[in-house]
């Protein structure tokens, strides 16, 4: 049961950073740039392995290699966002296609059976003992920065030409919050894998947003519901025996549409009981 | 060289394309505590000057001087309520997170203390939202949003304030509220306020910039309807807002009424 107990504290940890991450991609609207992050791990896993077995550099694992790949994709789509916008969306699509590509590349060079399904579908159940440490340290980083900067990246999401004139390095904001995502996804692959990503980044905050005003508060329901979904899916697919980053990912998804139309429902019934007063 | 100028621009160009400047050779200055309305047609340039003057834009030639110095060296100093356009109203933020925003260059860290809290509650109550301040900014209306824009620059106690469109998208009747608002803040500091809407010019401006690729300095009362004509370089349809009408069989353009202000 070690393994179990290593996924649960692994989902345990990550649901904050997907929480509190995952609401400044929805607000800052960058999910976009969080899938291309997402895809360009995977050249950095494959790179990773290529190395280790082919060149046997046994430090090199793909953790290190996916924590390389992301910091340096978002660098990149950072600095093109900011200083080449007009062609921004094209840049992304490039580098989501090509750091995949890249990455079946190697892991088809790397000698042995490699498999990329666990890196694509995810599987927290292989959760090793170091990679739960790296988990964790990246976990504090994350949120340690993110609590520390609140209110700059708060101001930066909402009004970057104000943020700059009241003194705030925006450039340097906005690289540090891309990276800081870049780590998250490199967590969140961990738990449901590359494909997926995108969905527990973004269904708990877009959730969220349905219920809260504030961006602290859509920050806290997120996290409450990353870990629901997280630990409900895990117990599922355990239950079902079937992939469990497949499970959190339509209980999320399940959830977003419930609330999406409750929310257009209550709305439509608001408008209504106005009309007749 | 007067001594109490706040703002000055020398000879300056600015294009967003090669071959196609938006300003040029623009030389202007502002003295301390004026209020200055600046007025011209959409793309004349008034909001680029704006961006001059905050350093978010950098003059491909001449200098750009605010209090004395660069404007990134001074932009903190001044407030700015950008135009209604720039926002992105499904943000999740109450209408006090936004006021405190105005403070933010008083803490390197970014944590705001109470001090902060009171400054932006007292700039709220200035613009009588105090009762507001725990509303989501998007559930406000479009006068609301405006006034809690003008709290948020007035927060950060500002030397020179530059309203961008303050008065687009409220309905005429929360306009000339506005009006008391920007009259009670002009004297207290520099003012600078782009408007196409001409009901600004009242007693209290110092002057009309008018800004249409380059600019023309007006005081309130030469404003005729031949010089405003003259400067958006077509005819226009104006309302004067202040009703003196002594002369309008000779000043045939001061009341056709079938626009509203001076809208290109």
């Amino acid at each position: 049961m070690l393994f179990f107990r290593y996924a649960v504290f692994t989902g345990i940890i990550a649901s904050i950073a997907f929480g509190i991450v995952g609401t400044y991609v929805v607000v800052r609207r960058i999910t976009y740039i969080a899938g291309a992050i997402a895809h360009c791990i995977l050249g950095g896993i494959g790179f990773a392995l290529y190395l280790q077995y082919k060149l046997q550099v046994p430090w090199i694992t793909p953790m290190c290699g996916a924590i390389a790949a992301a910091l340096f994709s978002a660098l990149i789509i950072g600095i093109v966002s900011m200083h080449w916008k007009q062609r921004e969306d094209a840049v992304i699509s490039a580098m989501w296609a090509v750091g995949m590509a890249l990455g079946v590349l190697f892991i088809a060079l790397t000698p042995g059976y490699q498999s990329a399904m666990s890196y694509l579908f995810g599987d927290i159940l292989m959760v090793s003992k170091a990679d739960f440490y790296t988990v964790l340290a990246l976990d504090v980083v994350i949120v340690t920065l993110c609590l520390l900067f609140y209110n700059k990246f708060l101001a930066v999401c909402f009004d970057n030409d104000f943020a700059r004139i009241k003194g705030v390095h925006v450039e340097f904001y906005y690289l540090l919050l891309l990276c800081l995502t870049a780590l998250t996804i490199v967590l969140l692959i961990s738990v449901v894998g590359l494909i997926m990503v995108i969905a527990l980044l973004t269904l708990p905050a877009a959730i969220s947003g349905h219920f809260t005003q504030r961006l602290s508060k859509m920050m806290m329901l997120s996290v409450a519901l990353s870990f629901v979904f997280t630990f409900s899916g895990l117990g599922l697919s355990y239950k079902w025996n079937v992939p469990s980053g497949a499970v959190i990912i339509i209980i999320a998804g399940g959830c977003y549409l419930l609330t999406a139309a409750g929310t257009a429902i209550h709305r439509k019934l608001r408008r209504a009981a106005r009309k007749s007063v | 060289m007067p001594t109490n100028e706040v703002i000055r621009l020398d000879h300056v160009s600015f294009s967003y394309q090669a071959g196609l400047p938006v300003l040029q050779d623009v030389c202007l200055s502002i003295d301390d505590k004026d209020a200055v309305a600046i007025v011209g047609p959409n793309g004349g340039g008034k909001s680029t000057m704006f961006g001059l003057l905050l350093g978010l834009l950098k003059p491909d030639r001449g200098t750009v001087s605010v209090l004395g110095n660069r404007p990134e060296l001074a932009r903190e100093r001044i407030g700015y309520m950008p135009q209604y356009s720039v926002f992105d109203y499904e943000f999740p933020v109450n209408v006090m997170d936004v006021v405190l925003m105005g403070r933010l260059h008083f803490n390197r860290f970014g944590r705001y203390s109470g001090a902060d809290k009171k400054a932006a509650m007292a700039a709220l109550d200035e613009l009588g939202m105090a009762d507001l301040a725990r509303r989501p900014f998007f559930a406000l209306s479009g006068g609301q949003r405006q006034r809690v824009l003008i709290a948020r620059a007035l927060a950060g106690e500002p030397e020179i304030m530059l309203l961008d469109e303050p008065t687009s998208n409220i309905d005429p009747g929360a306009q000339e509220q506005f009006y008391d608002v920007l009259k009670k803040l002009a004297g207290r500091m520099t003012l600078l306020v782009v408007s196409h809407d001409l009901g600004f010019v009242s007693d209290w401006l110092s002057g009309v910039i008018c800004v249409n690729r380059t600019v023309h300095i007006h005081p309130v009362s030469a404003l005729t309807g031949d010089v405003i004509r003259d400067m958006y370089g077509y005819k226009v349809n104006m309302v004067r807002h202040d009703h003196c009408c002594i002369h309008e069989h000779d000043h045939k353009c001061n009341h056709e009424h079938t626009n509203q202000g001076i809208i290109s």
